[in-house]
């Protein structure tokens, strides 16, 4: 009976997203823009995010924010204790902004490949590729793009494991971020 | 967490298995568990003297407890594994193991190598029972574990101002080991019927050293906190072994007093500084430490801080944990700090760059019917000033430019803007952003004059 109750206990505080399947095709992020895949993910939409998996959010995780607004943060809106983005920032003020927003979050020891600017859709952007250990010192990576439009920040990326799995989906990422539309309004 | 739930259960049950005999009256086994043995009255060459020094300072405890219930751990041993004792010394060994992977754990050999001859320096015989972990955390803290696994955050490195500071902090940890501070709290807790601070306290243990966010890891730090009695006593341990190795025992004092400035400087507690919530007032553990010092050395008789070699090793990783302080966004505490930093030596262009960090990041609007001049200025100018004042010496660090940068782009002043860009390219031209920075200079308009 203690052993359920513990079972019970853990799953109630593994807080289990309601997952649910997104066809291939167009996915439209915050009325704004738009991007097409060709494969089936599983989706979460959470209040400022949608996030994509295949095999579970620790093998590869998409995220796409809606458009983050003056005085938001990163990784949650609420989190009082992490950065804010201003919409003053200009593209390097943001790369600035993206690792502070890591330190905050407990994640120290980041190794930036390279910041560079690339387009988003039409828009004038930016790419970076990270990388850092988990707490269990688990090296992952992830490839970051966004750009700023309408003074909000508009930021996607692709999380997995360095070993594998981040080879196994960049591409699929990659198709997503090629395919970036803005949605006419 | 969900780890440490699970571990949590596992070693309660293993705690409750164990019959919970008293550690009072404690057994020792070898730690390479070759030989059993039951060495309680191994002397303890490196602290014999301690005894006696908490006698003539009984006075200091609270509690009324007799202070030598607990016998001092003798080197190179472990409390059998069927004791309390022992099934809290597995709890973590197993938070250990996380710790050795984790993944803000700083792998310099030369630090790791400096901050291990300090550990051994002072513990002595000890010196192979604890291991020093140094963790990319920006908070002042240092913890010992039961077990002799020692955490160093990198935010205390930053405020040490040499290695006698080092070592009085060190000192203190290896204090709390030694008289096995750790079953102590938790046979308080327990005695109290608050068994319940033990799923805490190795819950804490499988967060303190590995990751989370900041405001978790101080969270888990401060459960890991001593009593105070045990800090007075790690105090008088500390400066002992200051003392019995030649460093000047006033470091003691100064490091703590500068912490406690540093964030709490008007009497008020504050969340970066886990050290504060159960350690002595600042007023008593500056005249405790004062006086022992006085006792200890006394003029003309002081100690060495060993400044050359700290800021040999130490000083190439200062700058490093700086902007990592800076990054967490406590624009208040660190300014107090860079002051700090500035009062030890620091040079003048590195604290101009830092403080000019936190105004570019803070970004407050100035306040323009403010009656004093500087209240009219926002933080760009006053950042601008900042990396003015620290390019005007060749000592500086290269991504001032950078930054310099980019508050003027922020003001609109684009000619400046792009001369700070091409002057920080020409220092750094493998910058990780060296792209962004040649397309913002192309695309930022204004013709250089």
């Amino acid at each position: 009976m203690k052993t359920i109750g513990i079972i019970f206990s853990l799953l109630i505080l593994s807080g289990c997203a309601a997952y649910s399947l997104v066809p291939a095709g167009k996915i439209d992020v915050d009325s704004t823009y738009s991007f097409t895949t060709s494969k089936d993910w599983s989706s979460h939409i959470h209040v400022a995010s949608t996030n994509f998996t295949r095999e579970g959010v620790g093998l590869q995780r998409i995220r796409a924010e809606n458009g983050i607004e003056d005085g938001d943060t990163m990784f949650g809106r609420t989190n009082k204790t992490m950065p804010e983005y201003k919409k003053s920032m200009s593209l390097l003020d943001i790369r600035d902004f993206i690792l502070d927003s890591f330190t905050s979050a407990g994640i120290l020891q980041v190794e930036e490949t390279e910041f560079r600017p690339a387009n988003f859709g039409p828009w004038p952007g930016f790419r970076t590729e990270i990388e850092f250990s988990n707490k269990n010192g688990l090296r992952r990576k992830m490839m970051i793009a966004g750009m700023k439009h309408n003074d909000k920040l508009y930021v996607m990326y692709y999380q997995a494991p360095k070993i594998y799995y981040f080879d196994k989906n960049i591409g699929d990422f990659e198709e997503m971020l090629n395919t970036i539309q803005p949605i006419k309004k | 967490m969900l780890f440490a739930r699970r571990f949590s259960v596992f070693a309660i049950s293993a705690l409750l298995l164990s019959g919970c005999q008293t550690t009072v009256e404690n057994k020792w086994v070898s730690a390479n568990n070759t030989a059993s043995s039951t060495n309680e009255n191994s002397t303890d060459t490196a602290i014999s003297n301690i005894p006696a020094l908490i006698i003539d300072r009984e006075e200091m405890y609270e509690v009324g407890r007799d202070p030598y219930a607990y016998r001092s751990i003798p080197p190179n041993s472990r409390p059998v594994s069927s004791s309390t004792e022992g099934g809290l010394w597995y709890a973590f060994d197993k938070a250990e193991d996380k710790s050795r992977t984790a993944g803000n754990l700083i792998r310099d050999d030369e630090l790791q190598s400096y901050l291990d001859g300090i550990v051994c320096k002072l513990s002595g015989p000890y010196c192979g029972d604890i291991r020093v972990y140094i963790q990319e955390v920006p908070a002042f803290n240092a913890t010992m574990a039961p077990n002799g696994m020692m955490s160093i955050w990198s935010g205390f490195i930053l405020r040490a101002q040499n290695e006698a500071q080092l070592a009085a902090v060190i000192g203190h940890e290896i204090g709390h080991y030694i008289r096995r501070h750790g079953i102590q709290r938790l046979e308080d807790k327990v005695a109290k019927s608050d068994f319940g601070v033990f799923v805490t306290l190795v819950g804490a243990a499988m967060g303190v050293p590995v990751a989370g966010d900041i405001v978790g890891l101080l969270f888990a730090g401060s459960i890991l906190s001593f009593s105070r009695d045990n800090e007075r006593e790690a105090d008088l341990i500390g400066i002992h072994l200051l003392a019995k190795n030649g460093y000047d025992t006033r470091e003691a004092a100064k490091v703590w007093q500068q912490i406690i400035s540093e964030n709490d400087p008007d009497g008020e507690s504050s969340s970066t500084t886990t050290f504060l919530g159960t350690h002595p007032s600042s007023a008593e553990r500056q005249e405790t430490l004062s006086q022992l010092a006085n006792e200890l050395q006394g003029e003309g008789k002081w100690g060495k801080v060993y400044q050359e070699r700290f800021n040999a090793i130490v000083g190439p990783w200062k700058q490093r944990f700086m902007e990592d302080d800076i990054r967490l966004g406590k624009w208040d505490e660190t300014l107090r700090l860079i002051e700090i930093l500035e009062e030890s030596g620091t040079p003048n262009s590195h604290i101009a760059f830092y403080r000019g960090e936190v105004y570019r990041k803070r970004g407050q609007e100035g306040d323009s019917e403010a009656d004093e001049a500087e209240n009219q200025k926002d933080d760009v100018d006053r950042a601008i000033a900042e990396f003015k004042k620290a390019i005007s010496d060749n000592t500086s660090i290269a991504n001032t430019y950078r930054s310099l940068g980019l508050s003027y782009q922020s003001k609109g002043m684009n000619a400046e803007a792009k001369r700070a860009f091409i002057a920080f390219l020409e220092r750094v031209p493998n910058a990780k952003d060296a792209k962004m920075i040649k397309y913002m200079i192309d695309t930022m308009g204004a013709p250089i004059s």
